[in-house]
């Protein structure tokens, strides 16, 4: 709640914020496009063996998107920047957090809140998901990659039934997922950066902590807002 | 120090305990302005624990502390921040940031409470780091400095504001005697120029009794004395004394 107040009467810092984006999102993504482009080319290679077995393969490249956009993109982008920005968002405010940073900041009159955890959960809820978005596009060419590359797929109707088989709302529902991963991982790992132990051992261990939590919670949510964001 | 003013600090019957364990037991002692008071105490003792409450950065579990006349201890952390505003606290090992360089440090508190042009933030670094001779080290970061060095980045980051208040967390702790007497002097320069109220904690005697005012010592959590360094030098009391002399006999059971 602290951290919703700051940001609501504008005490969140735009050079700090602006810098937790471009480390949480831009430089995230190279690892997030990866993942997303074999995951896409994986996805491709199932989705053509089974659409196959229905005769029905010019569907494959709807499935890669549909799946890609629903589920794959914003739970495994999560996991990649629950992973490498929240460990280390974790470890940075531990570490601050062990050699008396953070009460240094709060005797300077600071609050910790405002300066470091508010500018890494506007980044978050930001940079997840457009990256979530970039990774749908992404995961959708990696399959593209599969068609033209190996005889599972047809390349020629790869795109064929995307544009009127994947819905906007589909799209949406996944970057709006993007928001609450995005929240889950930015609150998790600043409150175990800033409420570590003493000892450089506690700080490895609450960075593990994080990440750990980060991926049960983004689970937990994935499996509530399914039902919500994609209604039947 | 004349005890007629009123104390800038005021602490009645302070306790603070972590774990069940009772780390400060009915601490009582008073601050005048412009005067330096050391605290004194073996190692664990409560020392910078006492620094880090009086600044609220820890929640005590009985007793009361007035700053300028303002009792702090019920005050929630948006007032608390007005009260740190009149004061600073050099901490054991500097607590820099370590991912500013030097002169972002210097200048961090500075530019959140004052809005200054650039020009006037950077005259005012160098003015600062030259009071404490570091002459030129603003874009250094804080890893390629010595641990004495770091010590007057972390003094000039709070000179620059202007505290009434300074708290100093073992000063000289890890540094060669000639940089301890450097950090000593500079202490009782700050009061002579800016009339700066100094509480500084050590377990250092000689240091603390060259520079101090008052001298407090703290023992098992409680006060056992509180005088001048020539009264504590005096005392008759056997821990002050086997802790003064440095004796490994006396009531000071290690």
């Amino acid at each position: 709640m602290d951290v919703l107040g700051g940001i609501l009467r504008g005490r969140a810092e735009y050079a700090p914020t602006v810098y937790q984006m471009a480390h949480i999102g831009v430089e995230s993504l190279p690892i997030a496009a990866v993942t997303m482009l074999m995951s896409g080319a994986v996805l491709a290679y199932h989705g053509a063996i089974e659409a196959g077995q229905w005769g029905v393969d010019e569907y494959a490249g709807w499935l890669v998107a549909e799946m890609m956009c629903r589920e794959l993109s914003p739970v495994l982008v999560a996991f990649v920047v629950a992973a490498r920005a929240g460990s280390a968002m974790t470890a940075e405010l531990g570490t601050m957090k062990v050699t008396e940073q953070i009460d240094a900041l709060r005797a300077l009159a600071t609050s910790p809140v405002d300066f470091l955890v508010a500018p890494r959960y506007i980044a978050c809820i930001v940079m997840v998901p457009i990256l979530v978005f970039m990774g749908d596009v992404i995961g959708v060419l990696g399959g593209y990659l599969m068609a033209v590359t190996t005889p599972y797929l047809n390349a020629a109707d790869y795109f064929a039934y995307i544009p009127g088989g994947l819905e906007m709302t589909t799209i949406v529902g996944g970057v709006a997922k993007g928001v609450f991963f995005g929240m889950i991982i930015a609150l998790v790992s600043c409150h175990q950066g800033l409420n570590c132990g003493m000892a450089s051992e506690a700080v490895g261990k609450a960075t593990t902590r994080a990440v750990v939590y980060c991926i049960m919670l983004v689970y937990a949510a994935d499996l509530l807002l399914a039902p919500i964001l994609f209604q039947v | 120090m004349s005890e007629t003013r009123e104390p800038i600090i005021q602490v009645r019957n302070l306790c603070y305990q972590v774990n069940g364990y009772q780390v400060l037991r009915s601490v009582t002692f008073d601050v005048y302005p412009g005067e330096i008071f050391g605290v004194m105490g073996m190692s664990g003792s409560g020392k910078s624990t006492l620094l880090k409450i009086l600044l609220g950065l820890l929640p005590v579990c009985g007793g009361d502390i007035t700053i300028k006349g303002t009792s702090i201890l019920e005050l929630t952390e948006k007032e608390l921040m007005a009260v740190r505003r009149d004061m600073g606290m050099c901490f054991q090992y500097s607590a820099l940031f370590d991912s500013m360089t030097v002169g972002e440090n210097v200048a961090f508190g500075l530019k959140r409470r004052k809005k200054l042009p650039p020009a006037e933030i950077k005259r005012l670094v160098d003015e600062h780091l030259d009071e404490v001779g570091l002459h030129g080290l603003s874009d250094k970061m804080p890893a390629e400095l010595s641990g004495g060095m770091r010590k007057r980045v972390g003094i000039a980051r709070e000179l620059i504001l202007q505290p009434e208040i300074l708290l100093y967390d073992e000063p000289s702790a890890g540094l060669d005697p000639i940089m301890s007497a450097v950090i000593d002097r500079l202490i009782v320069d700050l009061r002579a120029k800016f009339g700066i109220t100094s509480l500084v904690v050590t377990h250092e005697v000689d240091e603390l009794f060259a520079i101090s005012d008052r001298v407090m010592m703290i023992h098992g959590g409680e006060v056992v004395a509180c005088d001048t360094p020539r009264g504590l030098r005096e005392s008759g009391n056997a821990i002050v004394q086997q802790f003064v002399h440095g004796r490994a006999e006396g009531p000071i059971k290690v």
